[in-house]
């Protein structure tokens, strides 16, 4: 004991930088009462030749004491949910470090984890793209937008000149429930009793005129919220925008501004493009582990059991007639084989040339079947009905693969 | 992946396609990423952390994965080299790092790559600590601590602690090895083999570009190639299966392939991988091997047993009769503690000896059986020393370099590469005769240059009795006894799938392409 008290001494004196860890009298499974003295800030190898003990220092004693003075550290609250850790057979230990130890292991066997899951890096993408993610649409190829009133005003300005004319608009609103009747008398009531045609621009006022509702087809009429001029002064500015928010709230998101004799141009505030509504990107929508995010088919699994075309056809360089299609092989299953012969032989179809070099149609009736021949697929979706019989059940698992989810 | 979730893109890249990269590539796409001034704001922090990351997952030699690779199909390299990377990524100072053999499964070209990772490690202010057997590793280390001198019981001291340059000298094993001063020798004549060869044709699963190639028969044949190059995918999920398949053995998937020809010159085929021999505790190597047979037999026949009327079967510890009942010849109790962990006690009724009182009075050269089960393979050799039976079982375990496990230790607590070389054992004390193909995968692993001087040796002694042993291996000293070496690349992941070279080591290394080659030129 005397012994540890001047090592201790002496350790004080000296810097932490160059205060090495000392391990004395270790005793963990065959290690036989040594003394180590391992350098800070430097890199040290244990070897030897296997069982002579390398891990029963590096792991079971120096490692496994640094993880249990840390966790001796915390409150016995948090204790209680870690494993109770023996102390390691040693007379003296000091100089210990938290200890990390990047052992040998595949951490997890969950399906779902994945390289990128694991280092982060996909939890850090998943923000990126909801960060500054472009929405793009797959049928323009355009970029989705929500437009707001500035983004509007913006657009104007850089589409037409100073001095242009145009109107406000909003669609007629349709309700299930509503007749068109009483959609007009709820506009006129709110204050907005003109409508403009959108071809010839003529405007019908539901207060004045007598207008038969029959007579109006909502599709080529739109509501006026307010007449303008293109300016480019705080005070149309204000008012611009004071008229397009107007119009996008009665609107529900949507409006238009029409040109004076010339196109219209429509604004959303929702998020959409050619008529289709795409969800705003939020970090939850690139999780494949979360029901918001992963696919329907295959929950975000990436794959799809189903028939392996590669199990069916083991090798595509063989003929149909020498036996391609490793199912139809076996004595019971022949009779399909012989169908297909049969119908090829009707329509010609060259069954001596490798699968691999069959056309796309000839494949089609391989795999979909005609008239007496039945098609791989429907032959499986038969063997599938008998799985309550083992063998077909069997027999259906020998060609039973994962593929890509579609 | 729902489908508005790839409307959105970056770059003309929508999430999916960025997970489908390779770390490489995926590295690549985010150093040149185009952006508006706004979103550079919005993304640089981001950015800056997957940037990181990527950086250090190129750099511990993993560019080939795959993002969206699943966690549990990578190995227990490329696992270990994933946290090595992370814990890079939380840059912390002032910590110890344990790290165990972290070059397992490393081609030697990325050995340098790693200890420049570690290294990176220790100058931010951190201490590491290695458990390693290689070469390179050992000479970068700036402190060197060897444990030994042999294994087990004849191990656990300190034998040399100090810098390279002194291991050097040192009267150690490994220094011995390290200097020079003892190697593994290159065999002077490579065999001929019996000239029968099995074919496979048109390998392509995974990144195999369709290869055909040919695996001569009684020979010792190597399959090398950097991390990630395809070698598993063409001998384990490829040959393996199909032989398997052909043999009638029931096998899940194949490797895509077109055929395979020539299995008829093989009786059987036996993977030996690194897989525990069983999740039993009750199994353990004296019954692996059916050493134990002999040595229940040999109590049995004793004269006191005779009077007691003992048969084989009372000194086993599995079936009811001489085992203690309390504890079911574990020797331990387990106390299931509902939430927490289990507890395992020693058993109170037999103080942790497995069997009653009455069968541990029956004595054996003045041991009882709990005493043999103590023993180490080696000590049980000289012990039984007159039993050829058990004897030559036990021989072969420590042949492999496994003399120093105890006759009783129980499977699980085998470490991988010790279950690996348990299995061969078995298979060496085989007798002779059919023709049998073995696959090996990295069976080095772990082990130092005199347990693989052993290893080589058994190999050989199954070549020479007219077997043929297929070799997964980045180890220089087992590729330079090869007598056929495969070598794939030219490098990992999408850039690999082809044979660069192949022939007896001599000819690869006259191969400029293949980083085998170059290695094997220094060894040669």
């Amino acid at each position: 004991m005397s012994q540890t008290e001047t090592i201790s001494d002496k350790d004080q004196s000296q810097t932490d930088e160059d205060r090495p860890i000392i391990v004395k009298g270790a005793r963990v499974h065959n290690l036989k009462d040594i003394d180590v003295e391992i350098p800070r800030n430097k890199m040290t190898v244990v070897t030897g030749v296997s069982g002579s003990g390398k891990s029963s220092l590096a792991f079971d004693t120096i490692y496994a004491e640094g993880q249990r003075r840390y966790v001796e550290s915390l409150s016995s609250y948090a204790r209680q949910f870690l494993e109770r850790m023996d102390k390691p057979d040693v007379d003296f230990m000091q100089g210990i470090s938290p200890a990390m130890a990047i052992q040998q292991k595949t951490t997890s066997s969950n399906p779902r984890s994945t390289v990128g899951t694991t280092t982060e890096i996909y939890d850090y993408m998943r923000l990126l793209y909801a960060r500054i993610g472009h929405t793009i649409s797959p049928k323009s190829g355009k970029e989705v937008k929500k437009d707001t009133t500035k983004t509007a005003i913006e657009e104007l300005h850089n589409q037409f000149d100073e001095g242009t004319k145009f109107y406000v608009l909003f669609s007629i609103p349709e309700h299930k429930e509503k007749r068109l009747e009483d959609e007009l008398r709820v506009l006129k009531e709110k204050g907005y009793p003109r409508l403009l045609h959108i071809d010839d621009e003529s405007i019908l006022d539901l207060t004045t005129d007598d207008v038969d509702p029959d007579d109006i087809n909502p599709k080529n009429y739109r509501v006026l919220v307010d007449r303008l001029i293109l300016k480019d002064d705080d005070d149309t500015r204000t008012r611009i925008a004071g008229s397009l928010e107007t119009a996008f709230q009665e609107g529900s998101g949507r409006c238009s501004v029409k040109i004076r004799d010339g196109k219209e141009l429509n604004f959303s505030e929702r998020f959409e493009r050619d008529g289709m509504e795409f969800t705003e990107p939020k970090p939850q929508m690139f999780s494949f582990n979360n029901p918001f995010g992963a696919c329907d088919k295959c929950e975000g699994f990436g794959k799809v059991s189903g028939i392996d075309e590669d199990l069916v056809i083991p090798d595509p360089e063989e003929t149909i007639r020498n036996g391609a299609i490793a199912p139809y092989s076996g004595e019971k299953f022949s009779k399909h084989l012989r169908d297909l012969i049969k119908v090829s032989a009707r329509y010609s179809l060259p069954i001596d040339t490798p699968y691999q070099e069959l056309d796309d149609e000839v494949k089609e009736i391989i795999w979909e079947g005609k008239d007496e021949y039945i098609g791989i697929r429907p032959f499986f979706e038969e063997v599938k009905s008998q799985s309550y019989k083992v063998h077909m059940r069997v027999f259906y698992s020998r060609y039973r693969g994962y593929s890509r989810c579609p | 992946m729902r489908k508005d979730a790839l409307y959105v893109k970056i770059n003309d890249k929508h999430i999916g396609e960025v997970a489908e990269m390779t770390i490489g590539h995926a590295r690549d796409f985010f150093e040149n990423l185009e952006l508006s001034e706004f979103e550079k704001e919005v993304a640089e922090q981001v950015l800056f952390e997957i940037r990181k990351r990527l950086k250090y997952l190129d750099e511990v030699g993993l560019s080939y994965l795959t993002l969206n690779r699943l966690a549990k199909t990578l190995s227990g390299g490329e696992a270990q080299r994933i946290s090595l990377a992370n814990s890079l990524g939380s840059s912390l100072i002032g910590s110890l790092y344990v790290l165990d053999e972290p070059t397992i499964g490393l081609h030697p070209r990325d050995n340098d790559r790693l200890i420049n990772i570690l290294k990176s490690l220790r100058d931010i202010g951190n201490t590491v600590l290695v458990v390693e057997h290689d070469p390179e590793m050992i000479k970068a280390a700036d402190n060197i601590i060897d444990i030994g001198p042999f294994a087990g019981v004849h191990g656990g001291e300190v034998v040399f602690s100090g810098s390279y340059d002194n291991l050097l000298e040192a009267n150690t094993l490994t220094g011995k090895y390290l200097s020079g001063r003892k190697e593994i020798p290159v065999p002077e004549k490579r065999r001929k083999g019996s000239g029968k060869t099995i074919t496979l044709k048109g390998a392509m699963e995974n990144n195999l570009k369709s290869l055909d190639v040919d695996f001569p028969l009684e020979k010792l044949i190597c399959v090398t190639g950097v991390s990630g190059s395809g070698k598993s995918t063409l001998v384990h999920d490829t040959l393996y299966a199909a032989i398997q398949n052909q043999m009638g053995t029931y096998n899940d998937e194949i490797g895509k392939h077109r055929k395979v020809t020539g299995t008829n010159y093989i009786d059987s085929v036996e993977m030996v991988d690194q897989s525990p021999i069983g999740r039993s505790s009750r199994s353990n190597p004296a019954t692996y091997t059916k050493a134990f047979d002999g040595i229940r037999d040999l109590f049995a026949n004793t004269r006191q047993s005779k009077i007691m009327g003992y048969e084989p079967g009372h000194f086993s510890f599995n079936v009811p009769g001489g085992r203690c009942e309390a504890c079911q010849g574990e020797g331990i109790q387990k106390i299931e503690m509902q939430f927490m962990a289990d507890i395992e006690l020693t058993c109170e009724e037999c103080g942790g000896k497995r069997y009653r009182k009455d069968v541990l009075q029956v004595k054996y050269r003045g041991k009882n059986i709990h005493d043999v089960l103590n023993m180490s393979v080696s000590e049980a050799i000289e012990f039984f020393v007159d039993e050829e039976r058990i004897t030559n079982k036990l021989q072969t375990l420590e042949d492999v370099g496994l003399g120093y496990l105890k006759l009783g230790q129980s499977a699980p607590t085998l470490s991988g590469g010790e279950a690996q070389r348990v299995k061969l054992a078995k298979f060496l004390s085989k007798s002779a005769g059919d023709s049998t193909l073995y696959f090996f995968d990295e069976p080095t692993t772990g082990l130092h240059f005199e347990d693989i001087a052993k290893l080589l040796d058994s190999f050989n002694e199954l070549v020479n009795n007219g077997h043929t042993v297929i070799i997964i291996e980045h180890n220089l000293d087992v590729i330079k006894c090869a007598d056929h070496i495969i070598d794939i690349g030219p490098e990992g992941g999408f850039a690999g799938g082809q044979i660069v070279a192949t022939g007896t080591p001599e000819e690869i290394a006259e191969v400029e392409e293949s980083y085998t080659g170059q290695y094997l030129q220094e060894v040669l």
